[in-house]
């Protein structure tokens, strides 16, 4: 029995040998894990700095290299994976950036940052549907902070898409909320005044400029964007007098042509109508006799040449009115037929007309 | 009996599974220690905007250093550690001594971090190989108990070393034993288990390296995959012939050089690090950030060729390290390029550069390591990547060829040789399993008749000239008759007496490999064997006789026919 029971004991004792080895080993990895964890992140970090700095001072490239080495070391802090591939967005390596942008989007499919920057990536790629897709999650979706000035920051980005891309009713849309969101950014509040206009609601944005002229009546680009907003309502002398605040002195003549032309004014007299449509009618004709002249652009001059050359016995109605007008929309449509561009001196009469031609 | 016993382990099954855990815990703390000193080492000696003298001075430094511990104290523990260990294996019992293992430590751990651009996975399976035999002789296991445990710490080394468990497992079946079907598979996958768990308990779960979610853009695509699969195995012939060639060369130095020698690898790496940094050391950094994204053209040429003279140079000169590592770095940049081409010819059609760095880093290693199973498993378990498969299938079989065609030697062997050792290898092993009994076998010979009297079937065996020959008719085996059961029973009138027509005899096979039919020959004491069908095994194929087995393997026997 003795020998077994040595045995046994020595295999015992081996046992404990081994256990505290292992326990020795599992101390020093637990050491080493935490040294090279704090170093590796210290370094990681360091690169980003570096990196983000570069990239701040617009050397993309340089940017993408120490933040490649900040991501490749610590792969867990999402801030080094959003900028390099913001880096490498503007250093145009844009294959890259999508399938860095895919990896995050695939774990954090609501990260405002990711999918702002998956947004842009879509705009530069011109894939428009996709990136306004990605504005929205951009929007809605989470932000660690600032979240306020990013949405706003990913709505106007959205909005300035849809305005290129003439999608007035989308860009309305967004405009409504932003409008709301922006009321203390007078910057981004300048730009929705402008996007208004370009939206089709002249009525909005002529108010988000006198909103903004009330803020700050020294910004001569407020009454500029007025006397626009002014002008696409149809009035021309609230235009003028914006346009001359402005010191738009073309753009205010222009309003004062216009004014003086409009045959749609209310509370015109018959016979001031009268006058502005045969004024109209003269400026369509010489606009078209400037033009290279074909065989029916000549019956058309001939008639307006009759109309104008006619004396009017009696008192002058609207209907003769509306008669020179028509006769004048005629000789505007073959003018635009045969002349290829409009020249600067048909301005007010291509407004006129395009407004006659709505109403 | 038809094949003898493997001989039987003098070990309880309990003391093997016990000290299966016991291994993948210890090799998989050690080897995550080597990994992390080793690190922690190189970024203390290489920091961020570190002067480019450094990159020079460092690397000579520590090879001079290295090189003077390897030649005095630790003889043992030089080079990769692949060979030393199957050395152990195959040669030495499974005897690694403890001095051996803290050799390979000491050593690669300062001479990876100094820069030597070797890899550390072959000392991280030596130094594995090593603690496990030392705790099998600790325990007072048989030297062939001992010699089992070794693949058991290689696996688990693996496991730690590259994160990949199912891989060690393989690699330790395919490269080390040979044998896919050893019967150590159980306590090799619970080490390999148990290593990589301690691993993700001190590291936590992070793949070896970070990939991007590829895909297959275009089915053309596996054109140019297979045109990487080409490219890698020829850069891995390269590569094996380049390093076998300059270890010969330094081998012809006398012995007292030994010591100096590993400085000539760790200048010439140091003299490339002065313009590429990136060919320094292990790399895998770099590999990471090749395998995210597009490089240069001429950045990833430029190191793929830099690499492939810097290894062979660090490991002929005698440094200590492995070459793993340093074939998945060259198989990345080889991919890396071969897709940059791809890619700006035809952009709509193939993937990300990216995507080819990985697929070359699983061609390189099949065709330098010459373990195409592994590497697949390997590269999938590193990317945790399974749609990359099929491509890597296709690359790594390709480069396996090429390269198994233009160096007949896989590595390994090729290093043992060059020792004076003859190591058995998976793939002679395969070669050999490789001839089938159909292959030798001859339908000619028939078998004796049933009737033939004793006396007749004595003379027609001994013109024969064999110990043994089938008995039956035209159409059916009754079974064998030996030399002996015709002596002791001779006054039988006929074979028919001897042999009933339901007998039991030892056959083979047409799809046997001659080593099962050599098995079943010796443990049924006959020379010749029947070759009969899978369907009925009284129905003949044909004969196999001892020296048809030999003649197939290249020895002639006195006498034979």
């Amino acid at each position: 029995m003795a020998p077994i029971s040595t045995a046994r004991t020595n295999q015992l004792g081996l046992i404990a040998i081994v256990a505290a080895v292992i326990a020795s080993l599992w101390a020093i990895d637990l050491v080493l894990a935490r040294v090279d964890s704090q170093e590796t992140r210290a370094q990681a970090r360091k690169y980003y700095q570096d990196g983000t700095r570069l990239l701040e001072s617009n050397r993309a490239l340089d940017a993408v290299d120490q933040l490649r080495k900040a991501y490749a070391m610590d792969r867990m802090d999402r801030r080094y994976a959003l900028r390099l591939a913001a880096a490498l967005i503007q250093a145009n390596k844009f294959e890259e950036a999508q399938s860095m942008l895919s990896e995050i989007l695939s774990r954090t499919p609501n990260d405002g940052e990711a999918n702002l920057l998956a947004a842009r990536l879509a705009v530069r790629n011109g894939q428009a549907t996709d990136a306004a897709a990605y504005y929205h999650r951009a929007i809605y979706g989470t932000w660690d902070q600032d979240a306020g000035v990013r949405t706003k920051q990913a709505r106007l980005e959205l909005a300035n898409l849809l305005a290129a891309n003439g999608s007035e009713k989308d860009l309305l849309a967004e405009l409504l909320p932003l409008d709301t969101e922006a009321q203390n950014d007078i910057g981004v509040r300048k730009q929705v005044a402008h996007l208004f206009l370009v939206a089709g609601a002249p009525g909005r944005a002529e108010a988000a400029y006198r909103s903004l002229i009330r803020v700050d009546s020294e910004d001569k680009s407020n009454y500029e964007g007025l006397g626009h907003a002014e002008l696409a309502l149809g009035n021309y002398r609230a235009a003028a007098t914006a346009f001359r605040s402005a010191g738009a002195t073309a753009q205010a003549d222009l309003a004062d042509e216009m004014a003086g032309l409009d045959p749609t004014l209310r509370l015109l007299s018959s016979a001031e109508k009268f006058r502005r449509s045969v004024r109209i009618l003269e400026l369509a004709r010489d606009a078209l006799a400037r033009c290279p002249v074909d065989a029916q652009s000549e019956g058309l001059l001939d008639q307006a040449d009759k109309e104008l050359k006619a004396r009017v016995r009696g008192n002058v109605t609207n209907e003769l009115a509306e008669e020179r007008l028509m006769l004048a929309e005629q000789l505007w449509q073959q003018r635009k037929s045969n002349c290829a561009s409009s020249g600067s001196t048909d301005e007010a009469l291509a407004r006129l007309m395009q407004k006659l031609r709505a109403s | 009996m038809v094949s003898p016993e493997p001989p039987r382990s003098a070990t309880p099954r309990n003391l093997t599974i016990f000290l299966s855990l016991v291994i993948g815990v210890m090799v998989g703390l050690v080897v995550v220690a080597f990994i992390l000193l080793t690190g922690r080492l190189a970024a203390r000696m290489y920091p961020a905007g570190g002067a480019a003298w450094r990159r020079v001075l460092i690397p000579t430094a520590g090879a001079l250093v290295t090189g003077f511990l390897l030649s005095r104290y630790f003889p043992n523990a030089r080079g990769s550690g692949i060979p030393q260990t199957k050395f152990a294996l195959f040669i030495n019992n499974g005897y690694i001594s403890l001095k051996t293992v803290i050799g390979k430590f000491v050593c690669c751990s300062g001479s990876l971090a100094s820069g030597i651009a070797l890899g550390r996975e072959g000392p991280s399976v030596h130094i594995g190989a090593g603690i496990a035999s030392v705790l099998g002789r600790r325990f007072g296991l048989a030297p062939e108990d001992v010699k089992s445990l070794v693949p058991v710490g290689c696996s688990a080394a693996l496991a730690a070393a590259f994160n990949t468990p199912i891989a060690a497992v393989l690699f330790s079946l395919e490269e080390i034993l040979g044998d896919l079907h050893a019967p150590v598979l159980g306590s090799v996958v619970i080490a390999s288990a148990t290593s990589w768990m301690v691993l993700h308990l001190v590291l936590g779960d992070q793949p070896l390296f970070h990939v991007p979610p590829y895909q297959l853009v275009n089915p053309l695509e596996f054109g140019f995959y297979a045109v990487l699969g080409l490219v890698g195995g020829l850069a891995s012939v390269v590569f094996v012939k380049l390093l076998l060639r300059i270890r010969t060369w330094f081998k012809t130095f006398p012995k007292s050089t030994e010591w100096i020698q590993p400085v000539a690898g760790g200048l010439l790496v140091g003299l490339m690090g002065w313009f590429m940094p990136q060919v320094l050391g292990v790399g895998y950094d770099f590999v990471d950030m090749v395998l995210g994204g597009d490089f240069p053209l001429k950045t990833v040429v430029a190191l793929a060729v830099l690499k492939l003279i810097a290894t062979p140079a660090c490991y002929g000169s005698g440094n200590a390290g492995g070459i793993f590592g340093p074939s998945l770095f060259i198989g990345a940049m080889i991919g890396g390029s071969v897709g940059s081409v791809a890619h700006s010819l035809f952009p709509h059609i193939t993937a990300n550069p990216g995507a080819y760095a990985l697929i070359g880093m699983g061609a390189a290693f099949a065709g330098i390591v010459r373990t195409p199973l592994t590497s697949v498993i390997m590269i999938f378990e590193m990317t945790r990547d399974y749609s990359i498969i099929v491509p890597l299938m296709i690359a790594n079989l390709i480069s396996f060829f090429v390269s198994q065609k233009l160096q007949r030697e896989p590595i390994y062997e090729a290093l043992a040789l060059q020792e004076g050792v003859f190591l058995p290898t998976g793939e002679s092993r395969r070669e050999v399993d490789g001839i089938r009994v159909a292959q030798v076998m001859k339908t000619g010979p028939a078998p004796l008749g049933a009737d033939l009297t004793v006396p007749a079937a004595n003379q027609r065996l001994a013109e024969m000239g064999r110990n043994a020959w089938p008995v039956g008719d035209a159409d059916r085996l009754y079974g064998m008759v030996t030399v002996r059961d015709l002596e002791e029973r001779a006054s039988a009138t006929s074979l028919r007496q001897l042999v009933p027509p339901d007998a039991a005899f030892p056959y083979v096979h047409p799809d046997h490999s001659l080593a099962v039919a050599l098995e079943r020959m010796g443990a049924a004491a006959v020379d010749a064997l029947p070759v009969v069908s899978r369907a009925n095994i009284r129905e003949s194929r044909g004969i196999i006789t001892l020296a048809d087995v030999l003649a197939a393997y290249g020895v002639e026997r006195d006498g034979a026919d």
